[in-house]
């Protein structure tokens, strides 16, 4: 289940987590390479098949603003965890109309932890 | 080195590592915010209002006052004078006693501050906490340009000494007012702290995008370093993401406050041992005691042995050791013999190195061919009780030798124990011990040997011991007391949620033949006994649950000379857990109701522990295998509330976070096209740029130690502020004038004619450093190696060598006195009328100086005050007529005579690299040739030769100051420097170029 700012969003049908360390990474004048660990970040990529046309205006406006509350299953811990992320593009296609509204296909986004 | 444990050194230099940066800023500051006015209605004789916006909450002490709350049990102190309130917080001092149950009569009393335009977000208002007395009805008022009221905050009942509230902000305030009309206590007039809801703002994680400090003790500008100070500069970029820098934003809780002068401090730390930790765990031993290794350790002082991770800390009950000179066999008290046909073995007494690392081991030399000799001491025994004998052996030349324990009744044999225990495989210092259970009758005395020492053959003995126990505790001569360790849980450990985890080791054998408590968490008695580990009576392990007004209990065998991590977890309207090596042993429903804390306490039997944790979470069961799976120390981390390694000391691990400085801003930036503001800071160097030193007058014989006290004392420093080397008490200046000039400039100059050094420090104090001070640094600081550092240069520096130089003297000397002063023209003085001349001499600086009026009838001089450079001078005519007079002012004026010029030269230096020739500045302070020669001498030994100092690209350390000694480590060996100047950058990680001047 994933929540922005709070509230559910319809479940995404691809959702990838990944963990990223970001260092300073260098090596000494021994050669040996020494880290400094500056974050550890998550980042989701998140997609969905098919989405009405009110589904997909209601997703894209909760992550409208720059940057915003994501609840997520987090792999690291196995439990439910909140970080402020934000976006990457948005992109989907346009699959038919259906009763004069354009069914949608295949929205991908990525968020990224702040 | 800021005092830091060598914890933190280890955690700055380990492979992977976190760096923490913190930067505070002050928006507003009463003492560089010109548009802050603080007033009161009343005031006490002693009153601080603009300490009512400085962010300090607490005062300095509790003050003492006439209002009868005054009692002479030393914890009153007398109010500051002027001189010292900038380090003394006082606050804001009514005048007016409170009447009948607290209430103040009109007109009450009210402090207001007024400021330029800005929001206002919050409510604060403190009273003294060390007094603890609060104002208890009182209103604040929120006022708009032209008095406009904008809002009412009415308080009644108040009952907190630290009063806050946080309001919908109110924009386009330029006056708050508090008026308070209750105080908490009769008879006492109002004390408030803090008002005006100051702003300070901390930035750390990801508001902090960058912090860069440049600090130098000394600028050699490509010449010999002489003569130039500098401020340390800090620059630090924020991030602007919500927008709140930027100028227009009326929202903004700092519209209108990003201006220079604004007070930036900054940190850099990681977690270690912090040696400024406030809650550390105490622990008591009333007697010395010996360590496994047999080296002795001082009454109160923990025994740290090998732990699960690096160290861990030994505790142990106490004993008492029964025999008589257990390090010295060669005393008669070890002649003891109830086998008649043994012999003593010949003793040689401080024979080799003991495991306490002193020269008193004895050796034991067998000297029957035929028979067996030995050592052995008597002792009275109880019937009943069981006795262990130990002692350290070593091998010199003897495959094996035994020890034993016989029975004897009244000097005569009872039980022979021939056989004893073999002692073999002893090359290295070993403890070997015997345990013997004396019978209920027969018996009274026990006889302890070391025998079967063959003949010609060696060993080394020491460390006897025979105590009344079933197995052998460490060494101890005469009596060890038991050992506490009490570990404080105040704000740390929740009935709510938590975790408790530490690594525990048994010893071999089973202590005790009752139920212990090892540790446990509880106020003494049973009924609130909680998490507790415990022995019972077969020697099995315990953990203790207390839940629903029972307990629950897991049992358990910890195998010994084993690490075992035990856990407790528990979480109310949840479940405890009790897990061993990070699996679950025992689980059940828990609520907090049914507990109680109080500290951690470590309470008896035997055992080492490690790695103690305490979380506000109540970590899942895979959380706590993982890193016992691992095999990794615990680590801290958001849910983490103590931490306790046990590396040698007792030190918890926290945030140590180490000051880069105090710095006030300069110009800021915040360009609309990123999310960043930008300001750079200097130090307190630069303040002293923009004020002046005036000394009028011209002081005689003073040293170069005197006089900066004289310029740090007149720019405004009490004493706690500055530092300055004593060496500079020994250059005498017999005529010392400063012209009006900034302190700065002034502080130069005497550091100059010192030869010394003028910085911030990171605690803002100012340091004076005379020539010698950084030879006196004989012990490095540090050792950086090339784990430490990616590049390392030794300049030459050619720039930097003289080898022939020219000091000249400036000696001001008193000359003819003379006249410095004639006026102009003729003054005309009416009738009985008095007049303020003020003039200049025609020369300066003048002494000696005595005015004079010519012409005129009955015109007297009133008064003259001379100083260097003039006189004010009031005459009065005292005459019923107009008077013409002439004024004159004949001194001594001083000027400088005689120059002379001190020449100091190495002709192996010029023979090397030809005539580097440095001349000094000119310096009014150097006044005799035998302190020009001095300076001479002193600078052509620092400069002659190419010093080859050192310029390090390294990861940094953020304890490492300016005039600090490291030591670097390269393929050639080490070298010592001392650190000159750092440039330090963070951003989220850090790195660091150190120049450092050689030290040897």
């Amino acid at each position: 289940m994933i929540k922005i700012n709070g509230v559910v969003v319809k479940s995404p049908d691809v959702f990838q987590a990944s963990v990223n360390d970001i260092v300073k990474a260098e090596r000494n004048s021994g050669g040996t390479m020494v880290i400094d660990l500056v974050a550890t970040k998550r980042k989701l990529e998140l997609g969905w098949t098919y989405l009405s046309a009110v589904e997909l205006a209601t997703l894209l406006a909760k992550v409208s603003a720059i940057l915003f509350e994501v609840s997520y299953p987090d792999p690291v811990t196995g439990a439910e965890r909140t970080g402020t992320f934000y976006k990457g593009d948005r992109s989907c296609e346009g699959l038919t109309y259906k009763n004069g509204a354009m069914i949608w296909k295949g929205l991908k986004f990525n968020v990224i932890e702040r | 080195m800021y005092l830091v444990s060598n914890g933190f050194n280890e955690a700055c230099k380990a492979v992977v590592r976190k760096v923490y940066g913190k930067v505070q800023i002050d928006y507003t500051d009463p003492f560089l915010d010109q548009s802050l006015v603080i007033s009161a209605t009343e005031q006490a004789s002693a009153s601080y209002p603009k300490h009512t916006s400085d962010t300090i909450v607490i005062p300095f002490a509790k003050y003492a006052a006439l209002d009868g709350a005054w009692v002479l049990d030393g914890t009153f102190t007398l109010a500051p004078s002027e001189a010292y309130e900038s380090v003394c917080e006082m606050g804001w001092w009514g005048s007016k006693l409170a009447g009948v149950g607290g209430a103040f009569s009109a007109p009450y009393p009210a402090l207001t501050v007024a400021f330029f335009s800005r929001p206002i977000w919050s409510f604060k208002v403190v009273g003294d906490s060390k007094r603890v007395e609060y104002p208890v009805d009182f209103t604040v008022k929120l006022y708009g340009a032209g008095d406009v009221l904008k809002h009412t905050e009415t308080v009644v009942g108040n009952t907190l000494v630290s009063w806050n509230k946080d309001i919908v902000a109110v924009t386009a305030v330029v006056k708050s007012v508090l008026t308070i009309t209750k105080w908490s206590h009769v008879g006492r007039q109002a004390k408030i702290m803090e008002f005006f809801t100051s702003i300070q703002e901390v930035y750390e994680g990801e508001d902090l995008l960058e912090i860069k400090l440049t600090e130098e003790r000394e600028i050699s500008s490509g010449s010999l370093p002489v003569g130039n100070i500098s401020a340390n500069e800090i620059s630090v970029r924020l991030s602007n993401i919500t927008r709140k820098f930027d100028s227009n934003n009326i929202s903004s809780p700092l519209y209108q406050l990003i201006k220079a002068n604004r007070r930036i401090k900054a940190w850099l730390g990681v977690y270690a041992e912090n040696i400024a930790a406030t809650k550390v765990p105490t622990f008591t031993r009333g007697s010395v005691a010996y360590k496994q290794d047999g080296s002795q350790v001082l009454a109160n002082v923990p025994r740290y042995e090998v732990g699960k991770f690096g160290q861990g800390v030994m505790l142990e009950e106490g004993t008492t050791n029964l025999l008589t000179y257990p390090k010295d066999f060669t005393h008669n008290v070890w002649n003891a013999n109830l086998f008649n046909n043994w012999v003593i073995a010949t003793r040689i007494t401080n024979s080799g190195i003991a495991p306490d690392g002193t020269n008193t081991a004895t050796k034991l030399i067998g000297n029957y061919v035929s028979g067996i000799c030995n050592v052995a001491q008597i002792i009275s025994c109880v019937p009943s009780a069981t006795y262990t004998f130990s002692v350290w052996l070593k091998d010199v030349d003897s495959d094996s030798v035994r020890i034993s324990i016989s029975t004897g009744l009244n000097n005569a044999l009872v039980t022979e124990n021939v056989s004893g225990i073999a002692c073999v495989g002893f090359s290295n210092w070993t403890r070997f011990s015997i345990t013997c259970a004396v019978p209920a009758s027969g018996v009274n005395q026990l006889e302890c040997m070391i025998w079967n020492i063959p003949n010609t053959k060696s060993i080394l003995a020491w460390g006897a011991q025979f105590e009344s126990k079933p197995y052998a505790t460490s060494f101890t001569d005469g009596t060890r007391s038991p050992e506490a360790l009490t570990i404080p849980t105040v704000g740390i450990l929740s009935v709510v949620e938590g975790e408790l985890s530490i690594y525990f080791k048994a010893p071999s054998y089973t202590f005790s033949s009752g139920y212990v408590d090892i540790i446990d968490v509880c106020l003494g008695n049973a009924a609130n006994r909680f998490l507790i580990l415990r022995k019972n009576p077969v020697g099995d392990y315990q953990m203790y649950m207390r839940n629903g007004g029972s307990y629950s209990i897991a049992t358990f065998i910890i195998p010994a000379n084993t690490w075992t991590m035990l856990t407790w977890t528990w979480k109310s309207g949840g479940n405890y857990s009790l897990l061993v090596n990070g699996v679950s042993v025992l689980t059940g429903a828990y609520n907090a109701g049914d507990l109680t804390f109080d500290n951690i306490a470590f309470r008896g039997g035997i055992g080492y522990f490690d790695n103690l944790r305490i979380s506000n979470k109540a970590r899942t069961d895979a959380e706590i295998l993982a890193p016992y799976q691992n095999n990794k120390p615990l680590e801290v981390d958001e849910f983490t509330t103590y931490l306790l390694p046990f590396n040698n000391s007792l030190l918890p691990v926290e945030k140590c976070m180490i000051p880069l400085g105090t710095f006030w801003s300069g110009d800021w930036e915040v360009p609309d096209d990123s999310v960043h503001a930008k300001t750079t800071g200097l130090d307190r160097l630069e303040l002293l740029r923009k004020t002046n030193y005036n000394t009028a007058q011209v002081q005689t014989d003073k040293n170069l130690y005197q006089l900066a006290i004289d310029v740090l004392t007149n720019a405004g420093l009490i004493a706690a502020e500055y530092w300055v080397d004593t060496e500079l008490q020994n250059s005498i200046v017999p005529y010392s004038y400063f012209a009006s000039m900034p302190h700065r400039e002034a502080l130069r100059l005497i550091a100059e004619a010192a030869l010394g050094q003028v910085y911030m420090s990171r605690d803002n104090i100012l340091r004076i450093e005379g020539a010698s001070f950084l030879a006196s640094r004989v012990t490095s600081d540090l050792i950086i190696d090339g784990e430490m550092y990616f590049t390392k240069n030794n300049p030459s520096n050619t720039a930097e060598v003289a080898n022939y130089i020219e000091v000249e003297t400036q000696p001001l000397k008193p000359s003819v006195a003379s006249e410095v002063y004639r006026s102009n023209s003729v003054i005309a003085i009416a009738a009985g009328a008095t007049s303020v001349l003020t003039i200049y001499y025609n020369s300066a600086p003048c002494i000696n100086a005595a005015a004079a009026i010519s012409g005129g009838v009955s015109v007297v001089i009133l008064s003259a005050t001379y100083y260097a450079w003039g006189a004010e001078i009031t005459i009065k005519n005292n005459n019923a007529a107009i008077q013409n007079v002439t004024l004159v002012v004949t001194a001594t004026p001083l000027t400088v005579l005689n120059k002379e010029r001190a020449i100091a030269q190495d002709a192996a230096s010029i023979t090397e690299y030809g005539k580097l020739k440095y001349t000094f500045p000119a310096n009014p302070l150097i006044q005799s040739l035998s302190v020009a020669q001095l300076i001479a001498n002193k600078l052509l030994a620092s400069s002659k030769d190419s010093r080859r100092d050192t310029s390090i690209q390294w990861r940094g350390n953020p304890a490492v100051l300016l005039s600090d000694r490291v030591s670097v480590v390269d393929s050639n060996g080490q070298s010592d420097f001392h650190v000159i100047k750092q440039d330090i950058t963070y951003a989220g990680y850090m790195r660091a170029t150190l120049n450092g001047r050689r030290a040897t």
